[in-house]
Order: structure tokens, then sequence, then C-alpha cells
């Protein structure tokens, strides 16, 4: 190697030392970092994703009006729920409905049954709803901005949600029934898992 | 022989200069115009206005027209009128009441839809007050920032026209209640800060 080329790799070397490094350890200030943080936040727990996945899912099971009312029901009571955790208002059992919410709406999957009034299951995704929204109002951190925070968090359980509803479609195509009540029975043992501990 | 210029090509590599506003300087026309979109919360306004208006379109032309200028009226008041310093609250809480207007789909009574957009307006109007407070640019700002909503408004009012499918109202419903909840979390959120 030529003593050109060698000065010309320490130039590099020496520049490359130079690029600043990003600190991941900590969670992300200002309006981008609070949108990664809300975005993030929903889906860093399994406990919550099958829950609203199940919600989703729930609704295209139903079908009808289920389809976008448990979806619409979900995200407005959620956000009073987050309200609630937020001004720190004490709400009991808080853990054991998140935990519930998978067993209810997972078996109310596996039954198939599609003669579930819809207020009824209305009424139970909005008491969940309560649970998830509390603990996630209650884990909210400080530094983000409120803002992006709360457009990340809406968006990624929203997608959720859509996600949960694009796989309830698969009740169209053969065996999908099946398909759907054994993710249903799925749901229910993971959040019955959560539910005695064991997860 | 290639590393010594690309050891200066990274040492040309540009950084954003981040302490200074995108559009500081560019006067008062222009800050007003990028105002109401590039402020998230004003954003967040106006697409709950624009789900509010896509289940109300079939009041007739003369009574939407009549709905921006409410809209556009309220908001010039509130300029003028101000600085009033909760302006975000007010933004927030009239987005809340768009988007669970749009979330549960019901037709509004047009002096309710009226009196609902040009409270909107005013509670907009309200911030960019504060803001001009701030810069001393009010007249260009605000003639800026209302041909700018004008323009949003009437491709709210354009999208609006062309949203007829059931699956298209189920899709702005749940955006309704995303924007509903957005607003309320931020609300919760800025009011246990300042406790």
């Amino acid at each position: 190697m030529s003593r050109f080329s060698r000065l010309s790799l320490s130039l590099l070397g020496a520049q490359l030392l130079l690029f600043p490094a990003i600190a991941s350890a900590h969670l992300g200030t200002g309006a981008v970092g609070g949108f990664q943080s809300g975005f993030i936040h929903p889906l860093t727990g399994l406990d919550h994703i099958i829950a609203m996945v199940g919600v989703g899912i729930l609704g295209a099971f139903l079908g009808h009006k289920a389809r976008w009312t448990l979806p619409v029901i979900f995200p407005l009571v959620m956000s009073v729920g987050g309200v609630l955790g937020i001004i720190g208002f004490p709400v009991p059992y808080v853990e054991t409905g998140i935990a519930l919410s998978g067993v209810v709406i997972g078996l109310m999957i596996a039954t198939g049954s599609k003669k579930i009034p819809l207020w009824l299951a209305g009424v139970l995704v909005a008491v969940f709803a309560i649970c998830h929204g509390y603990a996630h109002g209650e884990e909210m951190p400080g530094a983000a901005n409120a803002l992006t925070f709360a457009i990340g968090f809406v968006l990624a359980t929203g997608m959720l949600h859509l996600a949960g509803i694009a796989i309830g479609l698969l009740e169209k195509v053969r065996y999908g029934t099946i398909v759907l009540r054994l993710i249903g029975l799925g749901i229910a043992i993971l959040g019955g898992c959560f539910l005695f501990g064991i997860l | 022989m290639l590393i010594l210029p690309l050891a200066f090509l990274l040492a040309l590599l540009p950084e954003t200069a981040a302490a200074h506003n995108a559009f500081g300087d560019m006067g008062g026309f222009n800050n007003g115009f990028l105002h109401p979109l590039t402020t998230i919360q004003h954003v967040l306004a106006l697409l709950g206005l624009g789900a509010v208006l896509i289940f109300n379109r079939d009041k007739g032309d003369r009574a939407l027209a009549g709905v921006l200028l409410g809209f556009i009226a309220g908001y010039a008041a509130a300029v003028m009128a101000g600085p009033f310093g909760f302006a975000p609250a007010a933004i927030a809480i009239a987005t809340i009441v768009m988007g669970l207007t749009a979330a549960s789909g019901h037709k509004l009574r047009l002096p309710l839809l009226l009196a609902l957009v040009t409270l909107t307006g005013f509670s907009m109007g309200m911030d960019t007050g504060d803001e001009t407070a701030t810069l001393g640019q009010h007249s260009a700002f605000v003639l800026g920032a209302c041909i700018s909503l004008t323009i949003v408004q009437g491709y709210a009012l354009w999208t609006a026209m062309a949203v007829r499918k059931d699956w298209q109202k189920i899709v702005v419903r749940i955006a309704g209640s995303w924007i509903a909840t957005i607003s309320l979390l931020y609300v919760a959120v800025e009011f246990s800060a300042k406790k």
C-alpha cells in the first residue's frame, strides 16, 4: 500500500470516529420521540396485542355492524381509561381485567357463536378497554411530546384492530371458521396464562 | 486511490441546522399560510372537521358555503380578539367534539353544524392569535392562514362529495374515533403535566 493510500485510510478512519452514535437506551423526546414511544407502546405487551387483535377478529366474526362498532368503541373508551390512568384515579383489578379480556374475547371467538348480541359484545369490549387504557395511561412517559405520543399510540392500537379484522376475513374462505376458532382458543389460552401468572 | 475523494465527500456531508425554525424569516404571509398545515393540532382539527362534513354533505351548496364562511369568520375573529393563552386545550376540546360527531356518523341540524364549525374555527384562531402576538406579524399572517384554510376546507368538501360507499363511511367513522381518542389523551397528558 502506498504512503498516499495509508494517509487516506487514516483520514477516513479519523472521520468515522467523529460520527455521532445514537444512545438507544433512552426513550425519545420531542415530537418524533413522542410518536416513536407512543407507536411502540401498545406493541410491547403480548397481553395487549392479543386483546386488540382479538377485538378486530371478534368484530369481523360477528359481522355486520360489529365489524366497525367494536373498533370504534374500543379506542374511545380506552382513552377514558387512559385519562383515569394519567390523572392517577384508582381503578382496581386492572391487570386482572387485561388478562380476562384475552380469555373472554378468545372464548367468544372460539365458541363460534354469532348470536352474541352486539350490545353485550360492546359492553364487554368497553369494560376491557378501560383496563387496557388505564394501564397505558399509567405508564405514559412524561418526557415524550403528548400529542405525537397519543397519535402514535392510537395509530398502533388501531392497526392491531385492523390486523384483527383482516384475520377475521378468513371466515369467508373454506375452513376459515375453524382456523378462526382455533385462533380464538389460542387467544383464550394465552389470556389464561397471563391470568394465572404463567406468562 | 478512491479513498481520498471518498474521505473528502464524507467531510462535505451536510448537517441540518436544527436550532432555527424552518420558516422563521420568510415573512408573515408564508408563516400564516403554513401555520394550519404544519401545526399537528390544527391538522387534527381540520381532519375532524372534514370527517364531520362528510356526513353532512347533503345540506346543499349554499349551506356548506355558509358553514365554510362561518369557520373562516370564527377563525379571523379569534385572531383579532386574542391572545387568549389556553388555545391548545380549546382546539383539543373542539377536536374531541368533532371526532365524536364523526364517529357517531350522525347528521347534524344546520344551525348546530354551523355553531360547531364556527367554534372550531374560533379555537384554531385562538392559537393563531397567540402565535401572531409572539411573532408580531398580524395582517399578512392572518391573510395567509385564511387563504390556506379556505383551500383546505374546499378540498375537504370536495373529498366529502366523493365519499359515497358504505365502507368509506365506516373508515371515516373509525378515523373519527381515533381523532377523538388522540385529542382526549392529549388533553389528559397536558393537564396532568400542569398539575
